[in-house]
C-alpha cells in the first residue's frame, strides 16, 4: 500500500471503513502501551468536554475533569467488551485491535459534537425545542446504523473475520459494552423498567 | 505537529480558559418578601452514577451555586445514597442547601420524594409510595404528571401529595406537554412546582420554584411547600402557586430582577467565544488527525 488516506485516519474510516480498515492493518504494528491508550484517552478528554459544552455551555475544568472520570466507563467498557471478541481472532495484537476500533467512533464524535453546538450557542429554550425527540432520534438512528457498519468492517476487515462472524463480533460487542454503560449509568431504574416492559 | 492541528489544539486551551474563568459562582444574598425568606429551589436533580447524569453530587451542588440557586433536591432514581453524598458536600462546602430525594420511577407513575432517609420502594401503587413519604417526614411531588400516568393518581394518591410539577423543561420541547401539566395541577390542592429535571442537558434550574419559607434549611423548605407558599412563573408570563404570595412577587422589582436572573442565559462574550473556540478545537482535532505512514 503506497497511497496516502485523503483524510486523517478516523475520518477515512468513517467515510470509507471497509477500505480503510483493510489499509491500516497493513500498516506496520509500533505495539506500544501507548498505542492501546492514546485514542481511548483521547476520547475520554472529548467525552469531558463535550458534557462540560452541553450540561454548563463552556469548557470550565470543573465539569471537563469530572466528565472525564465519570465517563471513563465508557472507554473502559468498550476496551473490555473488545478484549472478550478480539480473544476470538487474534489477527492483530491487541493494542493495535484498540487503537483501530477507537477510530471508528467518527459517526457519534460528529453527531454528539453537534448536539453539543446547539446547546452551547443557542439560548436554552431554542435548544430544547431544537432537539425536542422528533428531531434527534432521526439522527441517532443514522448515528446507531453508521457506527454500526464502520464497527462489522472493523470486525471483518481489521480482524479478518467472515461476515457471519462480524456481525456476531458486533452483537457481543454491543451486548457487552453498552450493557456495562447502561448498568452504571441508569442501573438503578432498569428492574423497574422491566417490570413495565412485562406488564405491557 | 501540523498547523491545523496546533491551531485547534491552542482553541481547545483558549476555550478551557475562557470556560474555566467564567465559571464563578456567590451564593444568593437573603431576599426576604412578605415576611418570608424567597428561596430559588429546584426539586428535580441527577447525579451520577446510576441515574442517567454525568455529573458527580458535588459537581451538582457547585452548578446549583453557579445557577444562583438556594437549594436544589437530588432526586436518585429509586435510591437515596449518591444524594447523601450531595448532601454532605454541601455541608462540607457552606450550601446551597441540599435536600436528600429520590424519585420514584414505577411503571405507572412517577414522584418525587424528598427530605426522606430511607429509599422508597416502586412496587407499590402512587398512594401507598405517598404514605410512606409522609411517614419518613418527607413531601410528596407528582413528577412530570403527563396522561400517562394520570390512572395511578387515584382519589387517594391526588388528595395527599404535596406538590406537583406544573413547570418542567419538556413542555420547550414537546409544547404539547404543557396542558396535561396545567390540568393535573388544577385537579390537585397542591403546591405549585417548576423543576428542570437536570439529567446533565442545558441549565439546571432552567425551571425553579420560588419557596417561600421561613429560612434557608431543609426543615423550613419541607414546612413551606406542606403549607404550598410556593410561587412558579414560566417565560410566557404564567404564573402558578398562592394567589396572595403571586401578588406580591408581581409587584416587587427586586423579584423581578431576581427572575429575570433565573431566565436569561449565563452566556455572555466570554462563555460564547469560548464555546465557539472550543467546538472549533473538538472538530480541528477530530479532522486533522495525523496520518499513519502507509
Amino acid at each position: 500500500m503506497t497511497s496516502e488516506p485523503p483524510r486523517s485516519p478516523d475520518i477515512w474510516v468513517m467515510l470509507r471503513p471497509a477500505t480503510a480498515y483493510r489499509a491500516l492493518t497493513l500498516v506496520p504494528q509500533h505495539s506500544s502501551k501507548w498505542e492501546a491508550v492514546s485514542r481511548p484517552l483521547g476520547l475520554l478528554l472529548w467525552l469531558g468536554c463535550i458534557i462540560s459544552l452541553i450540561a454548563t455551555q463552556r469548557l470550565t475544568l470543573r465539569v471537563v475533569l469530572d466528565g472525564m472520570v465519570n465517563l471513563s466507563i465508557v472507554p473502559l467498557a468498550e476496551i473490555v467488551a473488545l478484549a472478550v471478541v478480539w480473544r476470538r481472532a487474534r489477527s492483530v495484537s491487541f493494542s493495535r485491535a484498540v487503537d483501530l476500533f477507537f477510530m471508528g467512533h467518527g459517526p457519534w464524535i460528529i453527531g454528539l459534537l453537534g448536539y453539543a453546538t446547539v446547546w452551547a450557542l443557542v439560548s436554552p429554550v431554542d435548544a430544547f425545542a431544537w432537539t425536542a425527540p422528533r428531531h434527534i432520534w432521526p439522527i441517532l438512528l443514522a448515528v446507531l446504523v453508521w457506527s454500526a457498519y464502520i464497527d462489522f468492517c472493523f470486525f471483518r476487515d481489521g480482524l479478518n473475520r467472515n461476515c457471519g462472524a462480524a456481525w456476531l463480533d458486533l452483537v457481543l460487542e454491543r451486548v457487552i459494552a453498552w450493557g456495562l454503560v447502561i448498568i452504571v449509568f441508569g442501573g438503578a431504574v432498569l428492574p423497574s423498567t422491566l417490570a413495565g416492559v412485562i406488564h405491557s | 505537529m501540523s498547523l491545523a492541528r496546533a491551531i485547534s489544539t491552542a482553541l481547545l486551551v483558549a476555550a478551557l480558559v475562557f470556560g474555566t474563568a467564567s465559571d464563578v459562582s456567590l451564593p444568593n444574598p437573603p431576599f426576604m418578601l412578605g415576611g418570608f425568606r424567597v428561596l430559588e429551589v429546584d426539586f428535580h436533580a441527577h447525579a451520577f452514577p446510576l441515574s442517567w447524569a454525568p455529573l458527580s453530587p458535588w459537581n451538582l451542588v457547585l452548578e446549583a451555586r453557579r445557577q444562583h440557586l438556594d437549594a436544589i433536591a437530588i432526586t436518585g432514581h429509586n435510591h437515596v445514597w449518591v444524594a447523601k453524598v450531595g448532601r454532605w458536600f454541601s455541608q462540607l462546602a457552606g450550601g446551597p442547601t441540599a435536600l436528600v430525594g429520590e424519585e420514584i420511577v414505577s411503571p405507572d407513575y412517577h414522584l418525587l420524594a424528598i427530605g426522606i432517609s430511607d429509599p422508597i420502594d416502586w412496587r407499590q401503587t402512587a398512594a401507598g409510595a405517598i404514605d410512606h413519604i409522609h411517614r419518613q417526614g418527607g413531601i410528596a411531588i407528582a413528577a412530570h404528571p403527563g396522561t400517562q400516568f394520570w390512572p395511578a393518581y387515584d382519589a387517594a394518591a391526588v388528595s395527599r401529595l404535596d406538590g406537583t410539577e406544573v413547570l418542567h423543561p419538556m413542555i420547550y420541547a414537546a409544547p404539547d406537554a404543557y396542558g396535561p401539566f396545567q390540568e393535573f395541577y388544577r385537579r390537585t390542592h397542591a403546591a405549585a412546582i417548576g423543576d428542570s429535571d437536570y439529567h446533565g442537558i442545558g441549565p439546571l434550574g432552567m425551571c425553579r420554584t420560588y419557596v417561600f419559607a421561613s429560612e434557608n434549611s431543609a426543615p423550613a423548605i419541607l414546612e413551606a411547600i406542606r403549607a404550598r407558599r410556593t410561587v412558579v412563573w414560566d417565560r410566557d408570563g404564567h404564573a402558578y402557586g398562592d394567589p396572595a404570595l403571586i401578588s406580591l412577587t408581581t409587584q416587587d422589582k427586586a423579584f423581578a430582577r431576581m427572575k429575570a436572573r433565573a431566565e436569561t442565559p449565563d452566556q455572555g462574550w466570554m462563555v460564547r467565544v469560548g464555546g465557539l473556540c472550543g467546538i472549533l478545537g473538538l472538530l480541528g482535532l477530530f479532522i486533522f488527525r495525523r496520518n499513519p505512514k502507509l
